[in-house]
């Protein structure tokens, strides 16, 4: 029989542990259980027959830990798996000779993938690619030895499960039911819960998902309830007897076979389909469940399709429905001259920065768009949706006319995309389609086809229709697709956004689909745009609205949100609004120069009472108050901007980095200040790109001055390095970061390209100060004009003097010092 | 035999000193640094996604030489005189594996570029986590065990490490892994020997007793 069809019509019980059993026969800590399938196959076949006996109607191959990591060896991996699919044969065979009710019943052998053991990055090393191409490895043994399924289980990591589940699409058609390791706080240890995993899940096309080992089954009550309310395919549970724990020496787990199949049953109950026991469990546990459940003649709830439009990232879940969803529109280079220089200069930072600002006002997507001429795309796509998962946890938007982007970007997405966008143009709907239906996704449709964009909403609608009428022939429901109807300005056609809000309403009252706007077009070419882009956004939230394409920073946009929900009975309390309103004059409102700076007493804001304003603020290291003094006093005070560096942000600087030295300040405050003081600088760069420009000069003291900065190669630690970078470019040097983990000759090569007068060198740990050894030895060698100075927790004078350096800095005021030091050497050699 | 077990712990009570000496402003009073540090806290609550879970077993002392450092723990033989000098006298050693997951890691990388005051504040919360899931775990077993020893530590090379996470099952159990350094992700793990109960004979056993095989 085939498994997918005994699924739909069925439960299906799965078996219990294996690794506990093996031990008791035999396997010894740390020693590998896959071994057992050539040294000891006997053993192995008789715990398989044991479950198909106690009522199993799958049994997972002992192939759990079988991948090329645990098994370098090509000939061995495949002599181990095609061993473990053989042994679950002749178990079945056995357990059918052995009865007639066990022969009547349909048995399956499953290819089983445990994790590869490796983090994937951004936690670990592995390369996502290079865990599809392993567990690909495996698929193909296990596919050609004859597994009826594929049983992907024990993962710990939404994106380990999604590449061991896209090996396993791209290299059979065998089923495939996938378990994650949730703990009984509702997560897997990377973060997911399992709304997010059955968002991404489903989107892939798994056939069964649900959770196993981690805890005992009455801790993983809450996540079963989660999962039977958001899964629309068969869920499965298959926990573990408990914790083990050892007693005189042995391991024992803490929940009865008696306990064990209530819980189970329970579930059943419930609605869920397959169940299986983890570690602890023995075939008493299995047959305890398959009595107890025909005991009570249970039938399978009938599965339901919950109908749920949804996105996830890594660790959660963000549903379309009545609740507006706001996507931050600010990644994205149109008319954004600061943007796409970043873009060119490949500044990941600040692309990275322009996410995070809009993570922190509260935004529920964020789009990327880094489309500009002359650029690899895909890779730069790629690349930033993978930098912007590992420092937010929101879902992104992938937004490219590119389908090779497209196709790049969703493969590398940790969770289920939003699509940005599929139209009504056959070419562009045969190019989306088909990796919506392979990697997931919510599309974005906008209401265009070949013949451009309609005019009227009747022939929007019609666009919408066919496009939905697709996405069906290629089996993507109308809840995976939102519609955008297109928002045009009213400055070129005053009639257009009565057309654009009537396609709203029709769409989401008529066809019952979800919308979506980028609705600052509307404001095109008209003065104080904020203004008509919220009133076209509030008319469309009353319209129905699902979603809207939005800046964050805007206070209009987000003052309209806020009341919509609040009068639509969407913020309980108007909690939500009352946040936005208390926050209101002190975000967006604007201070003088005079303004005293406010914020908490503190023992070094004592000391600041008698500087200027700026200095105070930077001493009381209060960011926001010190960009606002610092723009007020070049536009309203018309102040010279180098002035302002040496006659308030340096002596500011000086008197905390005193403070520090003297032991009155802590770390934390002086890099509050040097923040601070980072933010001042933001507002006096802008100024002195700007005199530069008009042909002036723009130059700080200490701007010529080059210094190269690096973590050294195997060291993966960079908060000290960050620190002092942070006050060297505070105190107007110019610093190129390379990263941490960076080899000798990239270090050198830098070194010389930048002709750097200082090269900062930084390791945490004893086993990587040979490598800064190494790199000390290179630039002196190669580069004799350099001055190298080390720092790092495992330093000391003694050992910098050791290795070479010329010079250790104990702090990041000492490499400040020293970094002053050689400049002025270099400004006296200059005069002489 | 050698039994192994997991420990899954509740969430400890944020030692807030320990988090402030971690962050290099032991004793700090000053009331900005206590609101960034609360803020941290705050933050990592809710996005670190923290777990407290400990992966061990029960080694027993078969051998050791305090003069040459090698011990004998029938599945590990390991050669440290600091470690040596550790357990000299205990009956085993309790080798775990204990992590906080990997979310403060993420939350460090957030601001390390960005923020590095809330760096160095999520860099000491994820150390105190990390120390508290010890403490806690140690002190879960009765009678009082040894200081706790890790690789890296003295003279114990980081190279055991690979055996230690083998033998404690913690890539399965607790997703540890390990990098071409030793280094293990999640960073806010810990490797450790804890020695325990007394040696029956103290005394000849310790110079190079005969091994039992």
């Amino acid at each position: 029989m085939d498994f997918r069809q005994f699924l739909r019509d069925n439960f299906v019980i799965l078996d219990g542990g294996m690794g506990s059993l093996l031990q008791k026969r035999g396997l010894k800590p740390g020693e590998k259980p896959e071994t057992f399938n050539l040294l000891h196959p006997e053993i192995v076949t008789d715990i398989q027959k044991a479950y198909f006996d106690a009522g199993s109607n799958v049994i997972n191959a002992n192939t759990f830990g079988a991948n090329p990591f645990n098994f370098p060896d090509d000939e061995e991996l495949k002599s181990v798996i095609e061993a473990a699919i053989k042994i679950g044969r002749e178990a079945a065979r056995l357990s059918d000779e052995a009865s007639e009710e066990s022969r009547k019943r349909p048995k399956f052998v499953s290819l089983d993938i445990g994790s590869m053991g490796r983090l994937l990055k951004p936690y670990g090393q592995l390369e996502f690619e290079d865990a599809v191409s392993a567990f690909a490895k495996i698929v193909k043994i296990g596919a050609a030895a004859g597994a009826d399924l594929v049983t992907v289980e024990t993962m710990n990591d939404c994106l380990e499960t999604k590449a061991a589940v896209l090996a396993v699409k791209e290299n059979c058609d065998l089923p495939v039911i996938v378990t994650d390791a949730f703990d009984a706080n509702g997560q897997l240890m990377t973060g997911a819960d399992p709304s997010a995993m059955t968002a991404m899940l489903e989107g892939m096309g798994a056939d069964a998902i649900g959770t196993n080992c981690s805890v005992g089954p009455m801790q993983l009550r809450g996540v079963m309830k989660e999962f039977l309310e958001k899964a629309s395919i068969p869920v499965i549970f298959k926990p573990n007897a408990g914790l083990p724990r050892v007693e005189n020496g042995e391991t024992v787990f803490d929940v009865t076979a008696d306990e064990f199949a209530e819980e189970v049953v329970m579930q059943m109950k419930a609605g869920v389909r397959v169940v299986g026991g983890c570690c602890g469990t023995t075939p008493e546990y299995i047959k305890k469940v398959t009595d107890l459940a025909k005991a009570q003649n249970l039938k399978p709830v009938p599965l339901t399709d919950k109908n749920l439009s949804v996105v996830s990232s890594y660790t959660h879940a963000v549903y379309f429905d009545k609740d507006p969803i706001l996507i931050g529109e600010r990644i994205n280079p149109t008319g954004k001259k600061r943007f796409k220089q970043a873009l060119i200069e490949h500044d990941m930072d600040y692309i990275l920065g322009e996410g995070l600002r809009q993570a922190d006002e509260k935004v529920h997507v964020l789009d990327v768009n880094v489309g500009i001429p002359d650029i690899d795309e895909p890779a730069l796509l790629t690349e930033t949706v993978k930098e912007l998962q590992a420092v937010t946890d929101l879902p992104l938007q992938i937004d490219t006319s590119d389908p090779i982007a497209m196709e790049s970007a969703l493969r590398a997405y940790n969770g289920k995309a939003m699509i940005n966008s599929v139209n009504g143009k056959e070419e562009v709907m045969s190019a989306i389609f088909p990796l919506v239906k392979k990697y997931g996704g919510f599309v974005v449709a906008l209401t265009i086809d070949e013949r451009g964009i309609p005019e009227t909403a009747k022939e929007r609608i019609e666009v919408a229709e066919h496009i939905i009428e697709t996405a069906e022939s290629y089996g993507i429901s109308r809840k995976d697709l939102i519609f955008d109807p297109l928002c045009m300005t009213i400055s070129a056609d005053t009639s257009a956004a009565v057309t654009t809000l009537e396609c709203v309403r029709i769409l989401t009252d008529e066809l019952g689909v979800h919308t979506s706007l980028g609705i600052s077009n509307v404001s095109f070419g008209l003065p104080k745009r904020n203004m008509i882009t919220s009133g076209m956004f509030a008319a469309a939230l009353e319209r129905g609205l699902s979603a809207a394409i939005m800046n964050p920073f805007a206070p209009e946009m987000m003052a309209a949100y806020h009341s919509f929900r609040a009068l639509h009975d969407l913020d309980e309390n108007c909690t939500d609004f009352i946040e936005f309103a208390d926050s209101y004059d002190g975000k967006y409102g604007t201070v003088s120069a005079a303004t005293p700076a406010a914020g908490a007493q503190t023992d070094s804001a004592k000391t600041a009472d008698d500087l200027s304003p700026l200095a105070s603020a930077i001493v009381k290291g209060l960011k926001e108050m010190s960009s606002k003094i610092t723009a007020s006093m070049i536009k309203e005070e018309g102040r010279d901007p180098l002035e302002i560096v040496s006659e308030e942000v340096i002596p500011a600087l000086n008197a905390v980095g005193e403070s520090f030295e003297a032991k009155k300040t802590y770390l934390p405050q002086l890099l509050m200040s040097a923040e601070a003081a980072k933010e001042a600088f933001v507002i006096i760069k802008a100024e002195l790109e700007k005199v530069k420009a008009a042909g002036g000069g723009g130059e700080s003291k200490n701007s010529g001055c080059r210094i190269v900065i690096a973590t050294v190669k195997g060291d993966v630690h960079d908060i000290g390095k960050n620190i002092v970078k942070l006050l060297l470019e505070n105190y107007g040097f110019d610093v190129t970061d390379l990263g941490k983990d960076v080899d000798p000759e990239t270090v050198l090569g830098e070194v010389i390209r930048l002709k750097a007068d200082i090269c900062g060198l930084s390791a945490l740990m004893t086993t990587t100060v040979p490598a800064m050894e190494d790199t000390i030895k290179l630039i002196h060698e190669q580069a004799p004009w350099c001055r190298v100075m080390v720092g790092g927790a495992v330093l000391t004078q003694e050992y910098a003097d050791k290795i070479g350096a010329d010079a250790y800095s104990k702090d990041a005021m000492g490499s400040v010092r020293y970094a002053e030091s050689v400049n002025e050497a270099k400004s006296d050699q200059g005069k002489q | 035999m050698t039994g192994q077990g997991i420990k899954s712990f509740d969430e400890p009570q944020f030692n807030r000193r320990e988090i402030l000496r971690y962050a290099q402003c032991g004793g700090c009073t000053d009331q900005t640094m206590l609101n960034m540090m609360e803020e941290c806290i705050s933050e990592c609550m809710k996005f670190a996604s923290f777990s407290y879970r400990v992966s061990y077993c029960h080694l027993p002392i078969i051998s050791l030489d305090r003069e040459t450092g090698e011990i004998d723990f029938d599945l590990l033989k390991v050669k440290s005189r600091d470690l040596a000098g550790n357990l000299d006298g205990c009956a085993e050693a309790i080798l775990f594996a204990a992590t906080i997951g990997p979310g403060i890691d993420r939350l460090i990388k957030k601001y390390s570029g960005r923020a590095p005051v809330k760096a160095l504040f999520m860099q000491a919360i994820g150390a105190e986590r990390a120390e508290s899931l010890c403490e806690m775990f140690c002190s879960s077993f009765t009678g009082k065990l040894r200081p706790r020893f890790s690789p890296g530590f003295g003279d114990l090379a980081l190279s055991i490490q690979p055996d230690v996470l083998r033998i404690v099952n913690a890539s399965k159990n607790l997703s540890i892994t390990l990098d071409d350094g030793f280094l293990m992700s999640p960073s806010k793990s810990v490797t450790a020997f804890a020695g325990r109960g007394d040696r029956v004979a103290v005394g000849p056993w310790l110079h190079r007793p005969p091994h039992p095989t």
